[in-house]
C-alpha cells in the first residue's frame, strides 16, 4: 500500500530526517513515535507533498507503486484529499471559521469530482452520522465555533474520510483533546480503519496512545529511526535504550512507590548531529563508536538501530 | 444575520446614512429642484427660501441642486477609486503572501512603501499636473493612492489566515494554491477588507473634495462639493450657507460610510452570531 524507502529530509544542508524506511498494508496502522522534533510530522508532510519551502526530500514514497516524490504539484493535488486523507492536530483551527460544517466535508467530494454538490451535502451528512456526530442533519448548517472540541476533530475525521482514502495520515489526532474524549476518538479511528481498509499513518509523542491503536510502531529520535516492529513486544521488551528510557520515564502499575526515570539531557538541535547515533549523547550505554558511525541494524524479536541493544540497565 | 445587524447600533445608521446618499445620488439622476448648472445672475447669492431651500451661489445656481449632482460625483469617485485600489491591491497583497520573503514579495512591498512615503494629497497634485485635471485623472490619482493600502492590508491578513490549520488541512485536501487563497483566505479576510473599503470610500470622498476645492479634481461646470466649498470661500461673511451645506453634506457621507464599515465588522464575523 504505502512504502516508504530511504527517506530522507534536509534543510538548508542540515539533516531533518535520515533514511527512514517502512511500509503500511491495508487495514493496518503504523504507529510513529517521537518527540517533538524527531522529524515525525516532517515524514507525514513529505507523503502528502507539503513540506515547507527550503526543505528538500529524496528517496522513495511508493503510494501503490507510484512515486509520490516524482510527482508535480498538480498530480499531488489530485492524490491529497482524494486518495491520502489527512487529520491535525489541533481541531480548534483546523476548521475555517467562515464555512458551514458540512460544506467543508463536501468539499474535498466536489473538488476531486467524485460527486455534484448536492449529493456532496447529502453524503456530508452520513459522514457525521458515520463519525458520531448526533443529530447531523442540523450539525450540517452549524459553524464549526458551535461544536466542542472532539466534535470538531469528528468533523476533521470525516473529511479526511469524505473520498474514502486509501490512506489516513492522522498527525496527532487526539494531543489536543481532554482524555476520555481521546478515548473515543481513538476507538472511532480504529473502527472507521478495520471498516474501510485504509492503511493509517498514526503520528505521537504518546506511546500508551500508539499501542491502543497500531499493531506496528516506529520509534522516531532526532530524526533516525531507533526501533521498529510489533507494538506489543516493542513495549514489553524493548531493546533500543532510547525506547527503555521512554518507558521508564513513564508511569505504569509496577512503578508505584518508585521514581520515574527521566531521560538526562535534552535533544540535541538538528545541525548539531554528527553522523552517528543522535541518541548517543544521552545515552547510557553511548561509546566513541556510537559518536561516529552509524548504528547497524540489529533484529530480534524487534528490528533495533544500535551497536548495544537489548540489556537494560 | 439580518436580524442581528438590525440591532447593531452604529450599523443601523451608517446604513441610513448611505442608503440617504445613495438614494440622493440616484434621485439626482432623474430629478433636482432646479438645473443645477443654469445660472440666474439676477438671483444670485439668496439665502435658504421656498423657491430654494438652500439659497443660491454667486451665480444664482440652486444650491440643493448641486449638492445632489454633487453626490452623484462624490459617489462615482468612491466606487471606482476604491475599486482600483481593492482589486489590484488585494489581489498584489495576496500573491506577495503566498510568496513570502521572496524578491515578488520585497518588491511589492517596498513598492508600496515607497508610495506611502509621499504625502498622499501633494502626490495626488504631482500626477494631476502630469495627466492634466479633471475628474478621471482625480479618480486615478485616489486609486492608485488606494493599491498599497489594499496590498498592505491583504497581505498581513493572508499571512495570519494563512498560519491556520485549515489551511493545511485544505491542502491536505487538495487544493492548489489559487483555490485556498480564492475559498479559504478570502472569505477569511473579507470583513478586513470590507471594513477598510468603507474607510477608503469616505477618505476617497475627502480627497475629491480636497482636490477640487484645489481646482485640480472635478471641473465646471460639473458640481462637487470640494468645489462648492471653495466658490464659497470669498462670500463667507456674505452668504455662510454656501460652506456650511457642502461642509455638512461631506462630512455626513465620511460619517455614513465610517459607521457602516464598523457596523460591518461586528455583523460580518461569524463569531459574534448570537446563540
Amino acid at each position: 500500500m504505502l512504502r516508504v524507502e530511504h527517506l530522507r529530509i534536509r534543510f538548508r544542508g542540515t539533516p531533518i530526517l535520515r533514511d527512514l524506511s517502512f511500509a503500511i498494508d491495508r487495514g493496518e496502522a503504523l504507529g510513529l513515535v517521537g518527540e517533538s522534533g524527531s522529524g515525525k510530522s516532517m515524514a507525514a508532510l513529505a507523503i502528502m507533498g507539503l513540506l515547507p519551502p527550503g526543505m528538500e526530500a529524496s528517496g522513495r514514497i511508493l503510494l501503490d507503486s507510484e512515486d509520490l516524490l516524482a510527482l508535480d504539484e498538480a498530480s499531488l493535488c489530485s492524490i491529497r484529499g482524494r486518495r491520502i486523507g489527512m487529520i491535525f492536530q489541533e481541531p480548534m483551527t483546523a476548521l475555517n471559521p467562515v464555512h458551514r460544517i458540512g460544506e467543508q466535508i463536501a468539499e474535498p467530494l466536489v473538488l476531486h469530482g467524485v460527486m455534484e454538490h448536492a449529493e456532496a451535502l447529502r453524503e456530508a451528512e452520513s459522514l457525521l452520522e458515520r463519525v458520531g456526530i448526533e443529530e447531523p442533519c442540523r450539525r450540517l448548517h452549524s459553524y464549526p465555533h458551535e461544536l466542542s472540541g472532539g466534535q470538531r476533530q469528528r468533523v476533521m475525521i470525516a473529511m479526511a474520510m469524505s473520498c474514502k482514502p486509501a490512506l489516513l495520515i492522522a498527525d496527532e489526532p487526539t494531543s489536543a483533546l481532554d482524555v476520555t474524549v481521546q478515548s473515543e476518538i481513538l476507538d472511532l479511528l480504529r473502527d472507521l480503519r478495520l471498516q474501510e481498509g485504509m492503511a493509517t499513518l498514526f503520528i505521537s509523542h504518546d506511546l500508551a496512545v500508539i499501542a491502543r491503536v497500531a499493531r506496528h510502531t516506529l520509534v522516531l529520535y532526532g530524526g533516525a529511526a531507533m526501533e521498529t516492529g510489533d507494538t506489543i513486544a516493542l513495549l514489553r521488551q524493548p531493546r533500543h535504550p532510547y525506547t527503555q528510557g521512554l518507558l521508564a520515564a513513564l508511569p505504569h502499575g509496577r512503578s508505584k512507590g518508585t521514581r520515574l526515570q527521566p531521560i538526562p539531557g535534552f535533544v540535541p538541535p538538528a545541525r548539531l548531529l554528527a553522523e552517528g547515533c543522535p541518541f548517543h549523547g544521552r545515552c547510557p550505554r553511548g561509546d566513541a563508536r556510537c559518536a561516529a558511525e552509524q548504528p547497524p541494524l540489529t533484529v530480534e524479536h524487534t528490528r533495533a538501530w544500535c551497536f548495544h541493544p537489548g540489556r537494560v540497565e | 444575520m439580518i436580524g442581528r445587524a438590525l440591532r447593531h447600533p452604529s450599523f443601523v445608521l451608517g446604513l441610513a446614512i448611505t442608503l440617504l446618499v445613495l438614494g440622493v445620488a440616484f434621485l439626482a439622476t432623474f430629478w433636482t429642484p432646479h438645473d443645477a448648472t443654469a445660472m440666474r445672475i439676477s438671483a444670485r447669492l439668496r439665502p435658504p427660501s421656498a423657491t430654494n431651500w438652500l439659497g443660491t451661489d454667486q451665480f444664482g445656481r440652486d444650491v440643493l441642486s448641486m449638492l445632489m449632482m454633487g453626490a452623484r460625483n462624490a459617489l462615482l469617485v468612491g466606487v471606482v477609486a476604491v475599486g482600483i485600489g481593492l482589486s489590484i491591491g488585494v489581489a498584489l497583497g495576496m500573491m506577495a503572501a503566498t510568496r513570502e520573503g521572496s524578491l515578488a514579495d520585497e518588491a511589492i512591498m517596498r513598492l508600496c512603501d515607497f508610495t506611502f512615503a509621499f504625502p498622499a494629497v501633494l502626490t495626488a497634485i504631482l500626477i494631476l499636473t502630469f495627466l492634466g485635471p479633471g475628474l478621471v485623472n482625480a479618480i486615478l490619482a485616489i486609486g492608485i493612492f488606494n493599491i498599497p493600502v489594499f496590498a498592505r492590508i491583504a497581505r498581513g491578513a493572508s499571512l495570519q489566515v494563512m498560519a491556520r490549520d485549515y489551511i493545511r488541512a485544505a491542502q491536505a485536501a487538495g487544493r492548489s494554491t489559487f483555490g485556498i487563497l480564492h475559498r479559504h483566505v478570502l472569505p477569511n479576510i473579507r470583513g478586513i477588507l470590507i471594513v477598510q473599503a468603507s474607510v477608503q470610500f469616505a477618505l476617497a470622498i475627502l480627497a475629491e473634495a480636497g482636490l477640487s476645492y484645489l481646482g485640480i479634481g472635478t471641473q465646471p461646470p460639473n458640481p462637487s462639493w470640494g468645489r462648492m466649498l471653495n466658490d464659497s470661500q470669498t462670500f463667507l461673511a456674505q452668504a455662510p450657507y454656501l460652506a456650511i451645506f457642502p461642509g455638512a453634506a461631506i462630512a455626513l457621507a465620511v460619517l455614513g460610510f465610517n459607521l457602516l464599515g464598523d457596523g460591518l465588522r461586528d455583523v460580518l464575523d461569524p463569531k459574534s452570531k448570537e446563540r
